[in-house]
């Protein structure tokens, strides 16, 4: 009985080769550094849909937070956010998580990197939670020749209100981000 | 016969070249294709625009809300002279004399209320990383005072010609427009230059310079009330104006509190319009300018019935005399 020919494993190797190169092509496409965005207001809610009332998952962002744009759909855009250190205060760590987020929120630069600035935002707005009373600043030494009281100063700057307040307030005047009429590309509310 | 295993080794290690050049020019290639988008977007706006002009398409809802984000796409640079607790000093040394000359009203829920306010014009504002705040003058005339660091100073006078929460809003606004425009700062500087001229920065005076400046500054403030109408005041109307657009309130907020008080001004001037009325116009002009560049509906919240629960209700009566 003679023997079978074999065949040839050239196809076979080949499509392996190509497999090998379609593989590498998606590798390195992938290790090219994704496109960045940052949160441009102090904190946002991140969003299941592309759309205002639905879809809310109640992740919160922050400000300065590095976030990876995924998808743009309209004005929407699909984000996944960085791991990074926890946010000191918050009471949920931002963990990587992905979702959708109105266009106008995201910024390409970072908020500007003055030094105090950056846990003020990251902490809802209160960097200085305890604004310490400066007795070497020039501030002291100008009230104590003019015999004025700083009290009242030091005071005020303790008077921001925390980030739930605010959301709070925006929600029951219906304000920023909780307005009706807050725009969206696909499923909008109609004026 | 050769072995078909080089030729697959071969076709590997170009597919590899291949990647990692594609790879590499990833980044170029983004660029290429942003500026290619930045293109095509103009063109579509381009002829969006001219659809919306020919009654072709409808404007769609939400297109004066981009603008008002779009408007101010570049947030204002931070002064890199001055450090934050620097400007924070400065802030507090005026502050102080602003409370000790005209006396504070610390109604606990009424300065709750106006914080809200403002942080939430902050927290929308090209730089919301201001921690601004604002405190209660007792004092009737109609002013708002911004000091350098984000505080800021409303006198009763100016909160009493506030009829809805838009129209406040559009007062704080414009103090928030202030300090993210660093007006406070620029002031200071203005003021020490024409004190000093050649003086090198705010820094370096000593401490009797920096009382006199300081007293001086206050002066000027008290004097001019915040009815200024140069062009960085100007510059700042339109600022608060697309922070009331952007936060969903009544875009002409400010411009009905600017034509309250000017109507205040000229009964109590009797006939003979006061000097500052050019200047109140010179306000209303801008914001009008602004409000037509943002196309902006006529209509927004104005949360009347919540300003006058948690404002108007919270003033005491109005000390008669000077």
């Amino acid at each position: 009985m003679p023997a079978r020919k074999r065949p040839s494993s050239m196809p076979r190797r080949a499509a392996m080769a190509l497999a090998a190169a379609a593989a590498l092509l998606l590798g390195g496409l992938t290790l090219a550094e994704p496109a960045s965005e940052f949160l441009r207001v102090r904190a946002a809610r991140l969003r299941e849909k592309p759309e205002l009332r639905e879809g809310e998952s109640g992740a919160r962002l922050y400000a300065g937070q590095p976030l990876e744009v995924l998808e743009r759909k309209g004005d929407w855009v699909k984000i996944r956010c960085a791991p990074q250190a926890p946010v000191p205060g918050a009471k949920e760590r931002p963990e990587p998580r992905e979702g959708w987020l109105h266009a106008t929120l995201l910024a390409e630069a970072p908020p500007p990197a003055s030094a105090p600035a950056r846990p003020w935002l990251e902490d809802g707005g209160r960097a200085f939670k305890e604004p310490q009373e400066h007795e070497a600043g020039r501030a002291a030494p100008h009230a104590k020749a003019r015999r004025l009281d700083l009290e009242p100063v030091y005071r005020l700057e303790r008077r921001h209100p925390s980030a739930d307040d605010l959301d709070a307030f925006l929600q029951a005047g219906q304000l920023g981000l909780y307005r009706p009429d807050w725009p969206s590309q696909e499923e909008g509310v109609q004026p | 016969m050769r072995p078909p295993r080089r030729s697959a080794w071969l076709g590997a290690a170009a597919a590899l070249g291949l990647a990692l050049a594609l790879g590499a020019c990833r980044k170029t290639a983004n660029k290429v294709s942003e500026t290619m988008k930045g293109y095509a977007q103009s063109v579509g706006e381009m002829s969006r625009g001219a659809g919306e002009q020919l009654g072709l398409m409808k404007p769609r809802v939400y297109d004066y809300v981009r603008r008002a984000w779009r408007a101010r796409e570049e947030p204002a640079a931070l002064r890199a002279e001055y450090a934050f607790e620097e400007r924070r000093e400065l802030g507090r040394a005026l502050g102080a004399e602003l409370d000790g000359r005209l006396e504070g009203y610390d109604d606990e829920r009424l300065v709750r209320y106006l914080n809200l306010v403002a942080a939430a014009l902050a927290s929308c504002s090209d730089r919301p990383d201001l921690p601004v705040c604002v405190g209660v003058l007792r004092s009737e005339a109609v002013a708002l005072y911004a000091v350098p660091g984000g505080p800021l100073y409303v006198t009763l006078g100016a909160l009493r010609l506030c009829h809805s929460e838009s129209e406040l809003a559009g007062l704080l606004a414009q103090g928030v427009a202030w300090q993210a425009l660093d007006l406070p700062c620029a002031d200071l500087e203005a003021a020490l230059a024409a004190r000093r001229p050649g003086a090198a920065n705010l820094r370096e005076l000593d401490a009797p310079g920096f009382g006199a400046l300081i007293e001086g500054e206050a002066s000027r403030l008290i004097a001019e009330a915040g009815l200024r109408a140069d062009e960085r005041a100007l510059d700042a109307d339109r600022a608060a104006t697309d922070l009331l657009v952007r936060l969903g309130y009544e875009p002409g907020g400010l411009k009905a509190w600017l034509a309250r008080v000017q109507v205040q001004r000229h009964e109590r001037a009797g006939s003979a319009p006061a000097p500052e009325d050019n200047a109140l116009k010179a306000r209303e002009q801008a914001i009008e300018d602004r409000l037509a560049q943002l196309a902006a509906p006529a209509v927004g919240r104005n949360l009347a019935q919540r300003f006058r629960q948690e404002c108007l209700a919270r003033l005491p009566a109005p000390r008669l005399g000077p």
